[in-house]
């Protein structure tokens, strides 16, 4: 027996595993673990021969079939653009479109689904699942198909510009962004904000590190404890507990700084 | 009250946050990570300058940032690895709590090792002091302590008769032993010197109550000369030894004006040069009342030695005639008997000063 083949067999569980939380159905999970163990088998398990071991053999292989997992719902279900304003959010977000506008999942499904990976963070996940159903109606509707937000669709520039219904198109999912986000930041009062107002604070020039802004996608976005977030990144609690409270504190002095005080005040 | 306000500011900073991510949007500036390097970046095996470009990747990329998350959740699911067990125990090392307890371990751990070492080191000091009484006798002679040398005398008096916290078996011996060179001391009397009447009355009164076995059969009485010979012994032993040139300096052997006394009556050592001095010294100030008892017994010590290298003849005849005078003297006053002393004794001589 090759000896690649020995080590990838050894995490045969890891990959079924992950192929049954990256899938609810069981014989789609079997499917997708063993179109996993001929991804690594292709080309004389050139993907795993690809190995210098600065990591160790399970997480790398965990890394591969994370990757061949999606490549094989891609197979399955084609491949989708998400709007503008879900590409904004990420995360879950772009998790749960995927699962429910290009797999679809049931909401309870898909939600069951993102937290098998994010566990923890249920309640999160649901009300961002049902603010994709309300957002998009036609949500689900195009399975396996391109659909009218794929790459390939996007209309190309013209000698270097846009064009007028390109500039359309940009300025109509901004607005939806604003007003969709205005809905979030208020949902707990149920009321709106002015698209305008949150365009003019998203306007002002804020400056994150990578790990700034990871920690907040991490805790503000997603879900994700602090103390969690923190040993992702590297940060102990203590450390990444000080980190986030400067930040924060930053930023509102960042916003304070560009006039925005009334706006900041009605916002938060 | 208080969980309201909680809830208040964790949506306030909630809200504040998706502001700031909204205001800016990243895009991925290096292709996507492959997956050893998503690997090594969940167990924490790269460099921090590559830790940063792979977070600055992540941050405008979405498809390696959900790769991320997935990958690190199932490497923290991850049964039984070594990374795991190092990375929990590089976390718990890291835990300002843990650094606290270990921290707290080791000082009462430090505190009890001292505590240990200090009670055994008594012990063992006290065990040597009681097993070898003669080597202690050295250590006194040849270097008193600095605060008995420096104590007035009525302090020094109490001290010598109640020593700093003695055992039972320690006085004990004391006692014993200070017997057995009185009644030395007696013996010497009655066959060499041929002292007076008196002064057997007063070798009497100043021996402590005699015990039965003094005055029993012969057989007991043997058995009591094999105890004196003994001790004779073990003093000669010390003797010598105190004969010896002390290493101690001068101020240290010969310490101020009365303390020979108190010295002598806790060490029962003196040479006869050492007897006189004391004597001098002591009549040259105002001798209190304990003065002539102790010179008295340190006389009488020096005669039961046997050692004719450090007492001649004619120094025993000398010992025993001031002892004689003490006796007789002893209803006079102390300036009086002290005049007969120095008178006995005689100009001061080279010898004597040093």
């Amino acid at each position: 027996m090759n000896p690649w083949q020995k080590q990838a067999l050894t995490q045969w569980d890891m990959i079924n595993r992950m192929a049954s939380r990256r899938f609810q159905q069981t014989s789609l999970a079997e499917e997708a673990a063993l179109f996993v163990m001929d991804g690594l088998a292709a080309d004389d398990w050139r993907r795993l021969q690809a190995f210098t071991g600065r990591s160790t053999l399970a997480t790398y292989i965990g890394a591969l079939t994370i990757r061949l997992l999606e490549d094989f719902a891609r197979l399955r279900f084609g491949r989708v653009r998400a709007p503008l304003w879900i590409r904004r959010l990420g995360g879950i977000w772009m998790s749960l479109f995927r699962l429910l506008c290009l797999e679809r999942f049931s909401p309870d499904e898909a939600v069951a689904l993102v937290s098998n990976h994010h566990p923890g963070q249920v309640r999160t996940t649901e009300e961002a699942a049902y603010q994709i159903l309300g957002e998009i109606p036609s949500c689900g509707e195009h399975q396996g198909e391109e659909t009218a937000y794929c790459e390939e669709t996007t209309l190309p520039a013209a000698d270097g510009e846009c064009s007028a219904q390109e500039r359309q198109l940009e300025q109509e999912e901004r607005r939806q962004l604003f007003t969709i986000l205005g809905r979030l930041l208020l949902s707990d009062t149920g009321e709106g904000v002015d698209p305008r107002l949150l365009e003019r604070v998203a306007g002002v020039g804020i400056t994150l590190t990578p790990q700034e802004r990871l920690l907040l996608q991490l805790c503000y976005r997603d879900g994700i404890a602090v103390a969690e977030a923190g040993r992702m990144l590297g940060l102990n609690r203590h450390q990444v507990s000080g980190r986030l409270r400067r930040l924060l504190e930053r930023l509102r002095q960042d916003f304070a700084a560009a006039g925005l005080d009334e706006e900041l005040r009605l916002l938060l | 009250m208080a969980t309201i306000d909680l809830d208040t500011k964790k949506e306030s900073d909630r809200r504040l946050a998706l502001l700031a991510l909204t205001n800016q949007q990243p895009e991925p500036s290096s292709p996507c990570l492959d997956a050893e390097e998503l690997a090594c970046l969940v167990e924490g095996q790269l460099a921090p300058e590559k830790i940063e470009v792979c977070l600055a990747h992540l941050t405008g990329c979405e498809q390696c940032y959900a790769t991320w998350r997935q990958l690190d959740q199932e490497w923290q699911q991850q049964p039984s690895g070594a990374n795991r067990k190092r990375g929990m125990l590089l976390r718990l090392f890291s835990r300002p709590r843990f650094l606290a307890t270990a921290g707290s371990i080791l000082a009462v751990a430090a505190s009890i090792a001292v505590f240990l070492n200090i009670t055994m080191q008594t012990d063992r000091d006290s065990l040597l002091q009681f097993s070898t009484p003669l080597t202690q006798k050295q250590k006194h002679l040849t270097a008193p302590p600095a605060e008995i040398a420096s104590e007035p005398a009525n302090s020094r008096s109490q001290n010598l008769e109640q020593p700093a916290a003695p055992s039972p078996q320690a006085l004990e011996e004391r006692r014993e032993k200070k017997a057995r060179v009185d009644r030395d001391h007696a013996m010497e009397q009655k066959t060499a010197a041929k002292p007076s009447a008196m002064d057997a009355n007063r070798a009497a009164a100043v021996r402590p109550a005699p015990s039965p076995a003094v005055s029993g059969t012969p057989a007991k009485k043997s058995e009591m000369a094999a105890a004196d010979k003994r001790a004779d012994k073990s003093d000669g032993v010390s003797e010598k030894e105190a004969a010896a040139p002390a290493p101690a300096p001068p101020q240290q052997a010969m310490p101020a004006a009365g303390s020979l006394s108190g010295r002598a009556s806790v060490t029962g050592l003196l040479t006869l040069a050492e007897w006189q001095r004391m004597i001098r010294e002591g009549c040259q100030g105002q001798p209190g009342p304990d003065f002539f008892g102790d010179i008295s017994v340190q006389g009488r010590k020096l005669l039961a030695r046997h050692d004719t290298v450090i007492l001649t003849q004619e120094e025993r005849r000398q010992v025993s005639s001031f002892l004689t005078l003490l006796a007789d003297q002893h209803q006079q006053t102390a300036s009086r008997r002290c005049q007969a002393l120095l008178a006995v004794l005689g100009p001061l001589t080279g010898d004597d000063k040093q």
